[in-house]
């Protein structure tokens, strides 16, 4: 029962805190809510989707699909948050200071908000579908710890989602002057580690081969796979045997992100009387 | 917004490139293994010290597994009856742990790297 409480537990945190983290982002856009939970609930159909072909994904490409299956998500994942980054530096400060939007601000508004529901439904797809496949494994294993296993599961599911909600919490009590740095910190951290997970289903897939050393070996200071490990590397992309690609993956975005919101960003700080939309 | 939406397309394309396919490098050699049950059919494999290789996993049951290995660095869901291949890095000499992480408390093989 353990067992299964970690595994979901450990799933649901994953999906949950990227779920948290684009709530908070984006709680002070309009009808960001109603967004995120049909991005959560297309997640939700998506996983059990996936998890009814997850033969037919693992087979493809030569019995790498699930690796390419992953980069994949990763990369659209990666590319929307980095886009929400720097719509935000775009808009973000007329948004902090009127908190209502206008015309041309709300309809691109709108497309930054699908762009987060498009992640809230990645994470609860690639997540969910993992949960998806390990009840249907109890289920159908029929043994005489079904039930406890089943229990643990949805113990697990309760325990993840406390987590979550507390994160999301905790988001909330940062001062409104800092909000916008933190958060835009924390989904340029987010994204960057999504592109070193990405370089490394590509490793695994045997598409990237270079730089494949390892830098680093922290796993026996901090583990990835303990509870700490799991949640730094879901949140921060932290790695305790990272390759050298993944390192430069990830630094990559993280200068990319930070370089085109500045080059990209608002350029009306200096001058707010000379407002220009895009 | 298209300047930002092409900069970020041109930036995954970039790291993409940044790593050039293996056109030319030889294939790792590949081990064969099997879960029935509960148990990994052969439990242990044999591999040599930092050389690359690749698992190839038949799940011989109705229900799916999720193949990881922590120390080994993947984590990979096998549906049941079907099979999958994953690429292993090169390890330093030793003995690594992979489980059925479903059922990890009984499921469990071990890659002796020499």
């Amino acid at each position: 029962m353990l067992g299964a409480l970690i595994i979901v537990f450990r799933e649901v945190i994953e999906a949950g805190l990227i779920v948290g983290i684009v709530w908070a982002v984006a709680s002070n856009l309009a009808a960001a809510r109603a967004w995120i939970l049909s991005g959560a609930a297309a997640g939700l159909a998506g996983s059990a989707l996936v998890a009814v072909f997850t033969g037919a994904i693992a087979s493809a490409f030569d019995g790498y699909g699930q690796e390419i299956f992953n980069a994949c998500i990763l990369g659209t994942a990666v590319i929307m948050l980095a886009w929400h980054n720097i719509w935000m530096a775009r808009h973000g400060r007329r948004l902090a200071m009127e908190l209502h939007e206008a015309g041309q601000e709300a309809i691109s508004g709108k497309r930054s908000l699908f762009a987060l529901a498009f992640i809230v439904c990645m994470a609860v797809m690639r997540e969910g579908s993992e949960v998806v496949l390990f009840l249907y494994g109890i289920i159908i294993s029929n043994g005489a710890t079904g039930a406890s296993l089943f229990v643990g599961g949805l113990l697990g599911l309760g325990a993840g989602l406390v987590v979550s909600v507390l994160t999301f919490k905790g988001l909330l009590t940062i001062p409104m002057r800092h909000f916008f740095t933190v958060t835009n910190w924390l989904v340029t951290l987010l994204a960057a580690g999504m592109a070193s997970q990405l370089v490394g289903y590509l490793q695994q897939a045997g598409i990237i081969t270079v730089l494949d050393e390892t830098v680093w070996d922290t796993s026996a200071i901090l583990s990835e796979s303990s509870v700490v490990g799991r949640v730094l590397h879901t949140l921060i992309g932290y790695a305790d045997q990272p390759t050298a690609i993944q390192v430069i993956a990830y630094v990559a975005v993280i200068a990319f992100i930070w370089s085109a919101a500045r080059l990209l960003g608002d350029p009306t700080p200096a001058r707010p009387s000379k407002a220009v939309l895009t | 917004m298209t300047r930002a939406h092409t900069m970020a397309a041109l930036a995954f394309g970039a790291l993409i490139l940044a790593g050039p396919t293996n056109a030319g490098a030889e294939e790792p050699p590949t081990f064969e293994l099997a879960i029935k049950g509960q148990a990994f059919v052969p439990g242990e494999i044999h591999v040599t010290a930092g050389k690359p290789f690749i698992l190839k996993l038949t799940n011989e049951n109705d229900a799916p597994v999720e193949f990881e290995g922590k120390d080994l660095k993947f984590e990979k869901v096998v549906a049941g009856k079907s099979q999958i291949v994953v690429r292993v890095r090169g390890m330093k000499a030793g003995r690594y742990l992979f489980v059925d992480e479903y059922q990890e408390d009984v499921a469990k093989g071990f890659v002796i790297a020499k």
